[in-house]
């Protein structure tokens, strides 16, 4: 299953702890101290998506199944 | 204003209050406000300053730098400090204490000469620091704790973190390469225009909770670490997992993260409610103030195991469940340094289905790893001294243990 994936910059600070969970869907821009989303990312491991939402500190991140 | 004091104790609610954005760290004028030595610092913040101070400090802790710190510095820092002082009757804490602080001092940007003496005197000031930092749980006399806080954060601007200053301002001046880290980071700021640090007393307080956050904690559980390998809570030495750690780094983490869950840093979260909100179901009145016992939430048996309260590095967790549970906090104050102290979360899933190639361990199992390697054991002649000045009970003021004469 794939999920559509954002990140909101107006709640994000940049922790990069999704970058850490599911760092082939995330990266953090450090000149704006934001997290970014890679392409590809709506097919990363599901598993790793998961954690990388649950584990950010300001909530962030939305997953929305696709399909 | 209402006094009330609301205690939450579940697993899930305490989760949510630490999200929730009416919650603050800003407990009292007397702790916090300016003249005492927490004002203003990172962790005190809350809102749109606290996010920005984030931004800013974020970036420390980027998986690159976290690798170099596992993988390549602190290998070689621990080497040295247990080639030179793991050697019959040593103190757990303070030996612990002069490897961490290196990595802490080398990220705050405190520059010293790596001399035993200089690591054990910068040990020492985050001794007192941290009195301070827990002011809240100090038994006895706070104004006499904060009063030497302050004191000491003076000579530890005059001994230290002045001359580091200088050395950067001098390198940025000739535009050299300054080391990267929270004083060179802040002096860049202040030269782009960014005045967050422009109140070189605000930027020592900042320093010293960098010097502090990352050495401190990080002894005080690796001697409860040890509390429960060495057996001192009761059964004995636990031998098959001391030739674990021994062996496997994983093991080292889970141990490290089963005692973390078991003996939080900080058992009870005080947040201030800044405004009339409800908490997990609970009105909360503009002014109370929110008991979050992490202890209890750690010990939540349908997350946990009907034994949650046990010493069982192998136990099974919900999937989504970190095994440390709330003991590096979560939401917008989670601790910033916990991925270099505790490595990647392990959650349930994890815990069954195995970490990957990337995965971090933090500095603490390396430490688990090594002085389990090196045969530490109790030292029969100086039981544990804990550090009844707080009423955390998850301190130690000394942790006596015996190593071989000869080394391994």
């Amino acid at each position: 299953m794939t999920a559509r994936v954002s990140v909101d910059e107006g709640r994000c600070v940049g922790s990069g702890d999704c970058a850490l969970a599911a760092p082939e869907a995330f990266e953090v821009d450090d000149d704006r101290a934001l997290a970014r989303v890679l392409p590809g990312a709506d097919s990363a491991d599901p598993a790793d998506l998961r954690r990388a939402a649950h584990t950010c500190p300001t909530m962030a991140i939305t997953l929305l199944p696709e399909g | 204003m209402s006094q009330d004091v609301v205690r939450i104790d579940d697993y899930e609610s305490v989760r949510k209050a630490l999200y929730h954005p009416a919650l603050s760290r800003t407990l009292d004028r007397r702790s916090f406000e300016e003249g005492n030595p927490r004002a203003g610092i990172l962790s005190l913040l809350h809102g749109d300053e606290h996010r920005e101070r984030r931004r800013l400090e974020n970036p420390l802790f980027r998986r690159q730098a976290l690798v170099d710190y596992e993988q390549v510095l602190f290998p070689k820092v621990l080497a040295e400090v247990l080639d030179r002082a793991a050697v019959g009757a040593v103190d757990l804490f303070d030996l612990a204490g002069s490897a961490t602080v290196v990595l802490a001092a080398r990220r705050a940007g405190v520059d010293h000469d790596g001399s035993p003496e200089q690591l054990a005197e910068l040990f020492e000031h985050v001794k007192v620091i941290a009195q301070a930092a827990a002011i809240h749980d100090v038994v006895g006399d706070k104004d006499a704790v904060q009063a030497e806080a302050i004191a000491l954060l003076h000579r530890f601007d005059e001994d230290y973190v002045l001359p580091s200053r200088r050395r950067r301002e001098a390198l940025l001046d000739a535009g050299g390469e300054a080391p990267y880290d929270l004083l060179t980071e802040a002096l860049r700021g202040l030269r782009g225009g960014d005045a967050t640090f422009a109140d070189h007393a605000l930027l020592v307080r900042e320093v010293a909770l960098f010097l502090h956050g990352g050495s401190h904690t990080s002894a005080q559980t690796l001697c409860n670490v040890f509390w429960f390998l060495l057996g001192l809570d009761g059964p004995g030495p636990r031998t098959g997992w001391l030739e674990r750690v021994a062996t496997s780094r994983l093991d080292a983490q889970k141990v490290v993260h089963e005692t973390l869950r078991l003996v939080p840093t900080t058992p009870e979260f005080k947040r201030h409610a800044e405004d009339d909100a409800e908490v997990a179901g609970c009105p909360v009145s503009r002014g109370g103030t929110v008991a979050l016992d992490a202890r209890a939430a750690n010990r939540d048996p349908e997350l946990f195991g009907a034994h949650a309260g046990t010493f069982d590095p192998d136990r099974s967790v919900r999937d989504d469940v970190p095994l440390w549970g709330h003991s590096f906090g979560a939401g917008p104050h989670i601790c910033i340094g916990r991925s270099v102290a505790g490595g990647l979360p392990l959650t349930g899933a994890q815990l069954r289905g195995g970490v990957g190639e990337a995965h971090l361990y933090g500095l603490i199992a390396l430490m688990v790893q090594e002085i389990a390697a090196r045969g530490v054991r109790t030292d029969p002649a100086r039981p544990p001294q804990r550090d009844d000045r707080t009423s955390r009970g998850s301190r130690w003021l000394h942790f006596p243990v015996v190593f071989p004469e000869a080394g391994r």
